[in-house]
């Protein structure tokens, strides 16, 4: 009926660029500069966001820099730009677990390798328990991180305690757990980084199987002295998925045989990908969806009790905005799709496929609708405040400065006219992606195309009136 | 709803009094860096009348705000401007579209700037046909005055600017 | 074999060093100099911080300050409100029309060798308590200077 191996039907989802076949990538990204430099960049970022969120106490957070760079820039660009673009290429240059792998390294840029030993360590280097080896340690810090979100995304202090935390968080599980263990299953960036990544236009692959299934010594895992062996924990050679690759370009410097290659490629690839799909990633796409939902009420919406709510006017709102904010994300949510899902499976007719697995399937549809939610309530933060950045650029503590002579840039709304047609268009691009996803994983989990043609449809109507009711909630 | 002058009681119609001031000298405060940043010596010389205009009305706000205070103490009020019938409100540039426009016509900054002054004037006559007290009226009366010197300077601004405009 | 061309080999001792350096500078060079650059700017005259609030919500804070006669001091008053608030201290002659949210504004004083106590104040409506939102400047003898 329709083409699942192209996107809309046109785009051919085998198709790929390789960006690593341009010499100058392929040597940047075999430096060991790289990523460090960009590492250091943004160390230098982050401690004047610690300084300015340290002493700029109580402050109105508008002109903080560490607010204003933390959840107006960073928040805006990590959803609008790199994630959809470059998959996690936050986690390549995020410093936060900076101090615990220098630990763990005992080196800045270079590697400690030993001949018999391999690649050297210090800390316990203990492996994460394997059932929790999954993202639901990220679902749940992550959602309860955003109970505090009044706190940490107006109170200069209250940004300070999160970033602190986190660094003095991957310190410890640095010293205690291998490698990347912190990132992998703990950030709560890391986890819908790792999800929506399966969107994202670029991946890391090896360009030839054949080569890796006949090289024993396998640099890209174990290490060698260019470089150390994965530090996601992950085997390069096997790579399928975006998932948990935090694309830190270890294995192109320790590939012998340069066979790793950065590609471009089409939107939404790894959503077809019937690997290691669980309930955890369902739950981090229902999470997501969710605090979009409530974060856009509480934050831009005009239900002025909702925003006394979450900043903790009474305790008894509080309570109540906590509770309802995880009965929609874990419950409502879930329970309001797995209905859809049932209809499908149902309309599906008799089949091998479980409810579960279906459920678990059709939950990446959720994965463009999701990040197009997320786009969308970006346009309404850096449109309205991207010119308070001007500001703290000239002015990063508050203490009078005007180092480039913008420190009395007035506050300036830009193309807020437009916002709501950016809104709209960004739904309907996440819900064509999601239409078009749904009919393929319907494919993909029924096989016969007249079942998965029945069984599409609730999940198309499902999408659609989801972008429906964000759509409402977006424009008004 | 608004209010008719005749029912402001004292401390309310100072209270609005202060708050013109006030509204006044932001107004021309802002209007005194916009026209800074353009960096010309006919804009420079428009900032630098318009920052002494902001400063007498600070003063002016300042006379009133002690005057209140010894008269009335930190009595709360929440009258302002808008909440008064038959005052015309007075159009204000918000910073962002200050901003966005750029350079902003000389004349509309000082059509705003006649209609702040205009409003505050016709206030101050209206108090000082209706204050009973001696001592108030005649500080209305004195304020009438200036705001009627700052009418005359920015009509005489902009009609020197008109045969420009008509000329070029 | 592999061709072990292939691989590059890590940065060297200097290598090393120039990341220590890039660190460092990233890092304690950057607090180091924003500091100093701070100091630098204040050195000469005491910097007195006044928070600004609505009365409801704070008001003045300090809402009395205790300064030597004579003392050359800056008064930073920092709008920590979410709207805008003014300050005017008309017996030394200083004063401005708005603070918006989160800024700071600077005023240079040498506190008078007489006199007991300066009114300072808003002045900009923030509030209907907004006659409310003043503090006093409290004129000691010279000899209690810091």
């Amino acid at each position: 009926m329709f083409r699942t191996d192209r996107l809309f039907g046109v785009i051919p989802l085998a198709w790929r660029l390789e960006l690593t076949g341009y010499p100058i990538v392929r040597q940047l990204l075999k430096s060991r500069w790289m990523p460090f430099l960009l590492l250091v960049f943004n160390l230098f970022v982050f401690t004047v966001i610690l300084l300015a969120t340290f002493i700029g106490g109580v402050g109105a957070g508008n002109y903080n820099f560490g607010i204003m760079i933390i959840w107006i820039l960073w928040w805006v660009v990590l959803m609008m730009i790199l994630v959809p673009g470059l998959a996690r290429f936050w986690c390549t240059m995020c410093p936060l677990p900076l101090f615990g792998e220098w630990l763990q390294r005992l080196t800045l840029v270079g590697v400690r390798h030993d001949e018999k030993k391999g690649n050297l360590f210090i800390g316990f280097k203990k492996r994460w328990p394997k059932s929790l080896s999954n993202m639901w340690v990220m679902n749940f810090l992550f959602l309860g991180t955003t109970f505090f979100s009044a706190f940490f995304t107006t109170r200069p202090v209250g940004t300070f305690i999160l970033l602190f935390s986190i660094i003095i968080l991957s310190i410890v599980l640095s010293v205690i757990y291998h490698k990347r263990t912190f990132c992998l299953y703990v950030c709560p960036v890391s986890g819908f980084q790792a999800l929506y990544s399966n969107f994202a236009m670029t991946e890391v692959r090896v360009k030839d199987p054949t080569i890796c299934q006949a090289h024993k010594t396998k640099g890209c895992v174990v290490g060698n002295a260019s470089g150390y062996g994965c530090p996601w924990l992950l085997l390069p050679y096997k790579f399928t998925r975006n998932t948990y690759c935090g694309m830190c370009f270890e294995c192109f410097k320790t590939c012998e045989y340069d066979n790793m290659a950065l590609n471009l490629r089409p939107p939404g690839t790894d959503l077809l990908v019937d690997e290691n799909r669980h309930l955890d990633e369902a739950y981090k796409a229902f999470i997501m969806l969710g605090i979009a939902v409530t974060f856009f009420m509480s934050m831009q919406g005009p239900w002025g009790f909702l925003k006394d709510w979450v900043n903790m006017a009474t305790l008894p709102g509080y309570f109540a905005f906590i509770a309802l904010h995880a009965a929609w994300c874990l419950a409502v949510i879930p329970a309001i799709f797995l209905v859809f899902v049932w209809w499908a499976h149902r309309r599906a007719g008799p089949s091998e496929v479980s409810l579960k697995k279906s459920y678990i399937n059709f939950s990446y549809t959720l994965v463009p609708l999701g990040l197009a939610a997320w786009v969308a309530f970006s346009w309404g933060i850096i449109l309205p405040n991207g010119s308070y950045i001007l500001h703290i650029l000239s002015d990063p503590f508050a203490w009078g400065w005007n180092l480039l002579g913008t420190a009395h840039v007035p506050w300036t709304p830009v193309f807020t006219g437009l916002m709501p047609w950016l809104e709209i268009v960004t739904m309907v691009a996440g819900l064509l992606f999601a239409l078009d996803f749904a009919y393929k994983l319907a494919v993909q989990t029924y096989r016969e195309p007249a079942a998965a043609g029945r069984a599409a449809f609730p999940m198309m109507l499902c999408l659609t009136l989801a972008t429906a009711g964000l759509t409402w909630l977006f424009i008004g | 709803m608004k209010r008719e002058f005749a029912s402001l009681e004292p401390f309310e119609a100072l209270h609005v009094g202060i708050f013109i001031e006030e509204r006044n000298a932001r107004i021309y405060e802002n209007f005194a860096h916009i026209f800074a940043e353009f960096r010309d010596a006919e804009s420079e010389a428009i900032a630098c009348a318009f920052r002494e205009m902001a400063a007498e009305e600070r003063r002016h706000g300042s006379t009133l705000q002690q005057r209140y205070v010894e008269r009335f103490g930190t009595r709360s009020c929440s009258l302002t401007d808008q909440d008064i019938a038959d005052l015309v409100e007075v159009p204000e540039l918000t910073d962002g579209e200050m901003f966005i426009l750029g350079r902003i016509p000389p004349e509309k900054a000082l059509e705003v700037a006649l209609g702040a002054e205009r409003q505050a004037r016709r206030f101050y006559l209206r108090l000082t046909e209706l204050t009973r007290d001696p001592l108030l009226r005649s500080l209305y009366q004195e304020f009438a005055e200036f705001e009627r010197d700052h009418e005359e300077f920015i009509e005489q601004k902009l009609a020197e600017r008109r045969p420009a405009r008509e000329g070029g | 074999m592999p061709p072990e061309s292939n691989l590059q080999p890590p940065p060297g001792r200097w290598g090393s060093v120039l990341a220590w350096v890039v660190v460092l500078a990233a890092t304690v060079f950057t607090i180091a100099a924003a500091l100093l650059y701070e100091h630098s700017r204040t050195a000469e005259r005491r910097v007195i911080e006044i928070r600004a609030q609505a009365p409801e919500k704070g008001n003045f804070y300090p809402q009395r300050i205790e300064l030597a006669a004579g003392e050359r001091v800056r008064l930073r008053v920092r709008n920590i409100d979410t709207v805008g608030h003014g300050f005017a201290l008309p017996a030394l002659n200083v004063g401005i029309a708005e603070i918006k949210p989160g800024e700071v504004a600077d005023f240079d004083i040498t506190v008078p060798d007489e006199g007991s106590e300066y009114e300072f104040f808003c002045t900009v409506w923030c509030s209907e308590d907004h006659m409310r939102m003043r503090g006093q400047l409290v004129v000691l003898p010279a000899q209690a200077r810091r």
